[in-house]
């Protein structure tokens, strides 16, 4: 850092030179200086570079176990065989129905093959009673208790496109939600 | 202006957000910047002002820094252009900060040598009359007399020429020149010198 040229070392010089320096020299910043700068930077917050820079580290555990739960999911979809047909599929083997019977109480009733489930249904077929799909349940001529489960008769799908007789009583592929209780409206 | 490996190092982390390293590095130049201030402005609570918002607007841009290049430059040309700031939006000879009026009130003068009670006030005399100097020449005169810093490095802290700076020390000289001769109470021999 020297420019002996410019420096000409003339008495004008020596006394600029101690001028400033007698002016600044031995001088410090008090430590509150410092004090205010970080007080600033921390309400601030960080720079610019920090403060836009996204912090990976949670995004990448998030991830991790976004891609742990997806896997569990998918094993879990993974049958034996391979992967199901649908949702559905991973029903119970047996079929379910809700039956409309105030002899039976109330409840799930699993069977275990279709040809009972027909039996079963053909001993109903004067009991059910006919509705059309959307509309709530009118059954005048049975009295339904007001604290059991609504009368909807549930069958999977592929069941439903076996047995047509079952058309009045399953929507789709979704149970009839119809009935006198808030629940199911 | 040459970087050490430790300010290198603490750019980096200061880069990242490291408030620690950044801190370091306030303690590495916060002496220079502050005396840089002060010669120019005169004034101790405007320099602290000036160093404060200097460092603040240094970690904020510091990501702006190349790689291997140190901060000194930069943040002299950040304290030359706020005190250019406070310059303008200040008048200078009324502000005398109270610490300063205290601390001329009690120094020793009875318990100094006359020389150098003579020579403290020859200093306050010329720096008088550099603090009378247009802003780029009196900032310009600084840089070059209290740091020695080249003609190339001011050049590179005033974003000039270097030609330019050549120019602006020698019209500081010269109306340094004439003030001090203009001046009553400067020596006639000190006087003679500068003729």
């Amino acid at each position: 850092m020297s420019s002996p040229n410019w420096h000409s070392g003339d008495e004008l010089d020596h006394l600029v030179q101690g001028a400033l320096e007698a002016q600044v020299s031995g001088k410090e910043p008090p430590n509150r200086v410092w004090k205010r700068i970080k007080a600033e930077l921390q309400t601030d917050g960080s720079p610019p570079s920090h403060r836009y820079r996204i912090s990976w580290s949670p995004l990448v555990i998030q991830a991790a176990l976004t891609l742990l739960l997806v896997t569990i999911g998918g094993i879990a979809l993974l049958g034996p065989t391979g992967l199901r047909d649908s949702f559905y599929d991973m029903s119970p083997s047996g079929t379910i129905a809700y039956v409309d019977d105030e002899s039976i109480s109330p409840g799930v009733t699993v069977f275990d093959d279709e040809a009972e489930l027909r039996s079963l249904k053909a001993d109903f077929t004067s009991r059910i009673a006919s509705r059309p799909d959307t509309e709530p349940i009118s059954h005048p001529s049975v009295a339904i208790p007001r604290d059991v489960p609504p009368n909807v008769l549930f069958i999977e799908g592929r069941a439903l496109e076996s047995e047509p007789s079952l058309s009045l009583t399953v929507k789709g592929q979704n149970p009839i939600r119809s009935g006198p209780y808030p629940w199911y409206r | 202006m040459a970087i050490t490996e430790e300010e290198l190092k603490l750019i980096v982390r200061a880069k990242q957000g490291d408030l620690e390293a950044f801190e370091t590095l306030y303690e590495m130049h916060k002496g220079p910047i502050y005396r840089t201030a002060l010669a120019i402005i005169g004034d101790r609570s405007a320099a602290e002002e000036i160093l404060q918002e200097t460092f603040l607007r240094a970690f904020k841009h510091i990501h702006h820094v190349r790689q291997g290049v140190s901060l000194s430059p930069w943040l002299y040309r950040i304290t030359v252009n706020l005190a250019y700031d406070y310059g303008k939006a200040h008048s200078r000879n009324w502000q005398i900060a109270l610490d300063s009026i205290i601390e001329h009130l009690v120094a020793p003068a009875a318990a100094s040598p006359e020389h150098k009670v003579e020579e403290r006030e020859l200093h306050e005399l010329v720096y008088e009359a550099i603090d009378k100097l247009e802003f780029k020449q009196r900032a310009t005169l600084v840089l070059f007399y209290l740091h020695d810093f080249s003609l190339n490095e001011v050049s590179e802290i005033m974003d000039c020429p270097v030609g330019t700076v050549k120019s602006r020390l020698h019209y500081a000289r010269e109306n340094l020149r004439r003030e001090l001769l203009a001046d009553q109470r400067l020596p006639v021999g000190l006087a003679y010198e500068f003729t």
